[in-house]
């Protein structure tokens, strides 16, 4: 099972590698498309800034760092849509650019783009975006037909249903989420303009009032906030409490033991400080796993905390169903 | 009064607002695009098609994002609509979905709102365009439709038709005039869904937030108003309403929206209350 890292400066590759990273993704945004399209047309949900590298000769710098690993890189093409002059330019972008540059896989946000490319670049891996929302086995099947080698899973599964898909079409590479950045919503679901600039903050953290309900609503409305709090606390501070974003390392042993082929750390716009540390905290409950045993690995899990309370009671958690009870 | 060829598409017991003064039914709309607790049961399916046979109408079945538990019942529905009613519409919104209507060809699928992806994020009214360097982007009026290789895809699927909303920056309607089908959503916009409900506590979920279980279709009756720290445009709310936010328009953006209708060269469905 590998440890997919993002990436978005090329000085962080060789540490990200070295703290046991076996795969990179990121993204670019350059100044061409700015120029073309402006600012807030991304080719990849995010704009210019701390979550994309600025250049394709940067992405090369990245690429070449990597292959020393050596570690694929996995270039983000992930926007809900493009309309058809960008998707032209992607398209040259995928076969010539990204492809010289030594990308080995592209991640993208809608089947059509997947299908697209899968006869044009036949040496490279295309992944389907969280943003194509698998959540059964037909939709996988469905993406692996459309060109898709690698499928990552929705967001909101649980271990159970990872573990059926898992198992009803083991010809697929699966990945799956297990630290940082989580949300309330589906990815593929949501219509929000999540990171583009021009947009003060991520829509799902937005600070609610809330107008009439019945007592039960306000109960839930008000667990979500508590949710979203946590989010806030954990997930977005530089030098904050770790782990530092929703974590799911307590269910390292049962992804390993699914056979799942890679778990993903979120956060192309992190701090530096928080993939490194990040990739340092996935790296060592995986190897506990394989050395000591799935309990004293969940056990380690949970010990890393600050506060044991955060995964008692779930706030942050990707699969709740494994987190300690007491 | 006018004389425009679109119709409407109402849930059973849905009459048509004041609003759509104009458009006849022309569908009865069941299911649901974001929820598996809002599919129908088999008997609940057998009855409205006793209605729109009634009636005279074409059925629409929508259909949410499902996991695999939620498979087996959809199969049901789709083999007694199949069996009942030829033609009908199945709105997937789950590639999953479209792969299983390959067993069903006297079934239409429809790319529902949450496949068909666009830009519906309400703080748009809030945003400088100036600030973006060249004002907003025309892609913000535009939608996955558009793009060349995810039309491709979805005619090869079957799909000859997407269902839009109307969000709060318009749409560029003069880029729609596609070779699919138009279903245009009124008033409400779907910006967000996902498997956290509000009509279940997720301080006890074990199982992750796991939206449809155990469900009393409360979001169909009640919504809550969410109220932003930015302020909210002219004539629009949003709600929150089990396991989605929505904002539902009002006046004057209806009216725009309706004018593209009546033009003749958008929509030539308009679905009510389909939430």
């Amino acid at each position: 099972m590998k440890i997919l890292a993002p990436c978005s400066r090329p000085d962080e590759v060789e540490t990200l590698i070295r703290m046991g990273a076996n795969e990179l993704y990121c993204g670019v945004y350059d100044e061409e498309w700015a120029r073309r399209w402006g600012l807030a047309s991304s080719p990849n949900r995010r704009g210019p800034g701390p979550g994309n590298l600025g250049s394709f000769e940067e992405l090369a710098e990245v690429c070449r760092q990597a292959a020393e690993g050596p570690v694929p890189v996995y270039l983000a093409l992930n926007a809900p849509y493009h309309q058809p002059a960008q998707e032209d330019a992607l398209l040259h972008l995928a076969t010539s650019t990204a492809v010289e540059a030594g990308v080995q896989g592209m991640i993208l946000g809608h089947p059509g783009l997947i299908h697209r490319l899968s006869g044009l670049v036949p040496e490279i891996a295309l992944i389907s975006s969280n943003l194509c929302t698998a959540r059964n086995v037909e939709a996988v099947r469905f993406l692996a037909d459309a060109g898709a080698r690698r499928v990552i899973l929705s967001r909101q599964l649980s271990l159970a249903e990872i573990r059926h898909i898992r198992g009803a079409v083991p010809e697929v590479e699966l990945e799956v989420f297990v630290l940082d950045d989580d949300c309330a919503f589906e990815e593929g679901c949501c219509s929000s303009a999540h990171a583009l600039p021009g947009f003060d903050s991520i829509y799902c953290m937005t600070q609610w009032r809330y107008g009439a309900t019945e007592l039960r609503v306000a109960t839930a409305l008000e667990a979500l906030d508590e949710r979203r709090q946590a989010l806030a606390e954990r997930g977005y501070s530089e030098h904050g409490r770790l782990p530092l974003g929703p974590c799911g390392l307590c269910a390292i042993p049962d992804l390993l033991r699914m056979g799942i082929d890679s778990i993903k750390i979120v956060g192309r716009e992190a701090h530096p400080y928080r993939k490194v540390r990040s990739v340092q905290m996935v790296r060592h409950i995986l190897d506990r796993t394989q050395r000591d045993g799935p309990d004293r690995a969940r056990q380690r899990a949970v010990e890393m905390r600050e506060n044991p309370q955060d995964c008692i009671r779930g706030l942050a958690c990707y699969y709740p169903e494994v987190r300690p009870t007491q | 009064m006018n004389s425009t060829r679109a119709t409407l598409s109402l849930p059973p017991h849905v009459r048509p607002p004041p609003w759509a003064d104009g458009l006849a039914p022309g569908h009865l709309r069941l299911g649901s695009s974001r929820c598996p607790g809002l599919m129908p049961s088999e008997g609940q399916l057998a009855g409205s098609l006793d209605i729109a046979d009634h009636r005279g109408l074409g059925v629409e079945l929508a259909t949410p994002v499902l996991g695999d538990r939620d498979l087996p019942r959809l199969e049901r529905l789709l083999a007694r609509l199949q069996g009942r009613c030829p033609g009908a519409s199945v709105i997937a919104n789950d590639w999953g979905v479209v792969r299983l209507l390959r067993r069903y060809p006297e079934l239409q699928p429809v790319a529902g709102r949450v496949m068909h992806t666009q830009l519906r994020d309400p703080r748009v009214s809030q945003v400088d365009g100036a600030r973006l360097g060249g004002g907003l982007p025309r892609a913000w009026g535009l939608g996955a439709a558009i793009s060349d290789s995810w039309r491709q895809l979805a005619r090869s699927a079957g799909i000859r038709r997407v269902e839009l909303d109307w969000p709060a920056q318009g749409l560029d309607v003069d880029a729609w005039g596609l070779d699919l089908g138009l279903s245009l959503h009124l008033p409400q916009v779907l910006v967000a869904s996902g498997r956290a409900c509000i009509h279940r506590d997720p301080r006890g979920a074990v199982d992750r937030l796991a939206a449809g279980e155990a469900c009393a279709r409360r979001c169909l009756v009640h919504a809550v108003e969410m109220i932003p720290p930015w302020p909210v445009a002219d004539g629009e709310r949003i709600l929150r309403r089990g396991n989605a936010e929505m904002v539902e328009l009002e006046g004057g953006s209806i009216d725009r929206a309706l004018a593209w209708v009546r033009s003749g060269s958008g929509p030539d469905r308009v679905i009510v209350g389909g939430f």
